[in-house]
């Protein structure tokens, strides 16, 4: 469905000295999403989960720009494509769902216009099958009394509200993929979990595949069916999530799993040591990404690490994934 | 409904604005050191003739009772009368504000219809050659002081090139003024159907409305391409961008979501250029309120000085009390809350 292969993005910035100095925020990302799959992408803030999302979609602005990598969708290198068909996939076949819902919405515009605009955009219909089309999918995620929300504007939505428009408007042209990013964030815990849900079954129900960005592995072990693993502009690890849970192989999604708030409880709030600091994209090291953070380092890490599988479809990024794989965790 | 309400409170608030901007330029006039009286009086007169002028006018009283006195006069519409003018400064003042309305208004309504789409195009083409360019220019608009920027216009089309009038004035000196209706030459000559009037009246309005929108312009210009640059950088434009909508479709929400803020600044501009339009006025001779006050407080009037202020005022707040009617009926939100 999506085959994402070595995709590298920098940012190219011109100092105040005229050199120009690059940021190398994604360094080969490579991970699949197949067909009706949800596929979690984790990491930390800056390790590119979002930024994988645009450049795939091709929506970076200067100074970002892809300089390597291929996304296949469905065969088709979307990085290839002219603007024009990739506009016509975006909002067609592959949409997105952002996590700023209420400023992700125009202002000035009502729900329905914004609903109809963007189904018109990509289909044959006229302004009033597209209007009944609008308050169809309202009604779809469960929008309360949706005859009368497609006339609201934005800022007299909640929060949730304005998330579940933003689903309607990503689905109302039934696309193949979607995309979310992040979906939940900025939202209240119980709302949370009904946003997912609902973008679970909408997704399971259309025969859609899905591609969830977040940094909460709860929320990747109850609705995903894969997972990846990134970190430094690269997925360290992935696989199924019951195996990746099971086994984690590569150290820093072992330091991540003992960092949620479960196990961090089982272990009296202790946290792992090791450096705190993400590494500096302007100077990366020559090996493994994560050699500086790891507690694990060793001469072999100046070698970078290829993803190399440890069993099935479970890939991992290090030296030592098979003796990591071996280990049970603390 | 909505814009009733709106409308009765914001005329409520006139009040105490035009109280304080009473109160504070009464004082500062006061406090400005220059003394009327040595003025009118002249060079030889006797120091009783001083003291039976400065009585004649009240000065001899101590400031709060001055202000006193001036509140209930301003309130029974009465403005004082003009040492220089000799004249009631009502009068003056409503004799020469359209005089200068009319430079202002074709002036910023010319420099705003060329900076809008220029500014706009600009943010559409954002770094590209064009917004380069059109930034250069703009900047020189700004960096031209306006009464260089006068008499250079006067200097190439009237003295070297010959294509403009004289800076003399509202209508050339050959052609009888029209009867005053509108204080407009211009509309006046046309009013009664005397195209020499009109033509004369036009011709010599041309320079310093030129000058005026030059002046309006490069800031119009300046803040519509930022206003524009802000609405395309929002999150609503990128999620609009990620939706897969035609370029057209793009630009339509950019213009929907900047209008009112470039409206809003073009009046805050229109207020701010009457100080600027003194200074026009100056070097063309145009005779309006601007150059009435600047000579005013060159030379110590008092009360025109007051008058002048005043006016200014009561101006600012009518255009912003306008503008936000526009704002409010261009918002679509509006008709839905109300």
């Amino acid at each position: 469905m999506l085959e994402v292969r070595g995709l590298h993005t920098h940012f190219l910035a011109r100092g105040f000295d005229n050199q120009v100095r690059v940021a190398r925020a994604l360094n080969g990302v490579d991970f699949t999403v197949g067909e009706r799959e949800i596929v979690g992408l984790v990491g930390e803030t800056g390790a590119g989960k979002s930024l994988t999302a645009y450049s795939v979609m091709g929506l970076l602005k200067p100074p970002a720009k892809v300089v390597a990598g291929q996304a296949l969708y469905n065969g088709r290198d979307l990085l290839a494509l002219s603007d024009d068909e990739r506009r016509k996939l975006r909002g067609g076949e592959i949409a997105l769902v952002v996590q700023s819902p209420k400023s992700s919405l125009e202002p000035l515009t009502t729900v329905s216009q914004q609903l109809v605009r963007v189904h018109r955009a990509h289909r044959q219909v006229d302004e009033a099958a597209a209007r009944v089309r609008a308050v169809e999918m309202l009604a779809a995620v469960g929008i309360p009394d949706p005859e009368r929300r497609a006339n609201a504007y934005a800022h007299q939505l909640s929060g949730g509200m304005a998330q579940r428009v933003l689903m309607a408007m990503a689905l109302i042209n039934e696309p193949k993929l979607l995309i979310a990013d992040e979906p939940t964030t900025g939202l209240d815990v119980t709302v949370q979990a009904q946003v997912l849900d609902l973008l679970r079954d909408l997704v399971r129900a259309r025969g859609m595949s899905a591609l969830v960005i977040t940094h909460d592995l709860g929320i990747v072990a109850q609705y995903c069916d894969r997972i990846a693993v990134m970190y430094a502009g690269q997925v360290v690890e992935s696989g199924g999530v019951m195996d990746v849970f099971a086994r984690p192989s590569h150290p820093y999604t072992r330091r991540l799993i003992a960092s949620t708030p479960d196990s961090l409880a089982r272990r009296g709030g202790r946290p792992l040591g090791g450096a705190a600091n993400p590494p500096n994209l302007y100077a990366l090291p020559d090996g493994c990404l994560y050699a500086d953070r790891c507690d694990h380092a060793a001469a072999q890490c100046a070698v970078a690490p290829r993803a190399d599988p440890v069993a099935g479809t479970h890939l991992v990024r290090c030296h030592f994934s098979r003796q990591f794989a071996l280990e049970p965790m603390a | 409904m909505a814009l009733r309400i709106f409308l009765i409170r914001r005329l409520a608030l006139f009040v105490p604005l035009l109280l304080g901007i009473l109160l504070f330029t009464f004082f500062l006039v006061r406090i400005g050191g220059q003394d009327p009286v040595g003025l009118i009086a002249g060079p030889t007169a006797t120091t009783a003739e001083i003291a039976m002028i400065r009585g004649q006018l009240g000065l001899d009283q101590p400031i709060p009772t001055q202000f006193w006195i001036y509140l209930g006069n301003v309130l029974e519409g009465d403005l004082g009368r003009s040492w220089i003018s000799q004249k009631p400064v009502l009068r003056d003042v409503l004799d020469r504000f359209p005089i200068t309305l009319e430079l202002l208004l074709w002036g910023t309504l010319i420099g705003a219809l060329v900076a809008v789409p220029v500014g706009l195009r600009a943010a559409f083409k954002h770094d590209r050659l064009f917004d380069i360019v059109s930034r250069s220019i703009s900047l020189l608009g700004f960096s031209v002081p306006t009464y260089f920027l006068g008499l250079l216009m006067l200097f190439v089309f009237f003295y070297l090139l010959g294509w403009a009038p004289p800076g003399m004035g509202r209508i050339s000196l050959m052609v009888t003024p029209p009867p005053t209706v509108t204080g407009s030459y211009l509309i006046d000559s046309l009013l009664i159907g005397n195209l020499e009037g009109a033509r004369s009246a036009l011709g010599q309005l041309v320079l310093p409305v030129l000058c005026v929108a030059i002046i309006s312009a490069a800031p119009i210009a300046k803040h519509t391409r930022a206003i524009a640059l802000e609405v395309m950088s929002s999150d609503y434009v990128r999620y609009a961008d990620a939706t897969g909508l035609e370029p057209s479709a793009r630009i339509r929400i950019v213009l929907r979501n900047s209008r009112t803020p470039i409206l809003t600044f073009v009046g805050t501009e229109l207020t701010g250029l009457i100080g600027t339009a003194a200074l026009i006025e100056y070097v063309f001779a145009w005779g309006g309120l601007g150059q009435y006050g600047l000579n005013a407080i060159i030379r110590g009037d008092f009360s025109a000085v007051q008058g002048y202020v005043l006016a200014l005022a009561l101006f600012s707040l009518i255009v912003f009390l306008v503008i936000d009617i526009l704002v409010l009926l261009l918002d679509p939100r509006t008709a839905e809350t109300s």
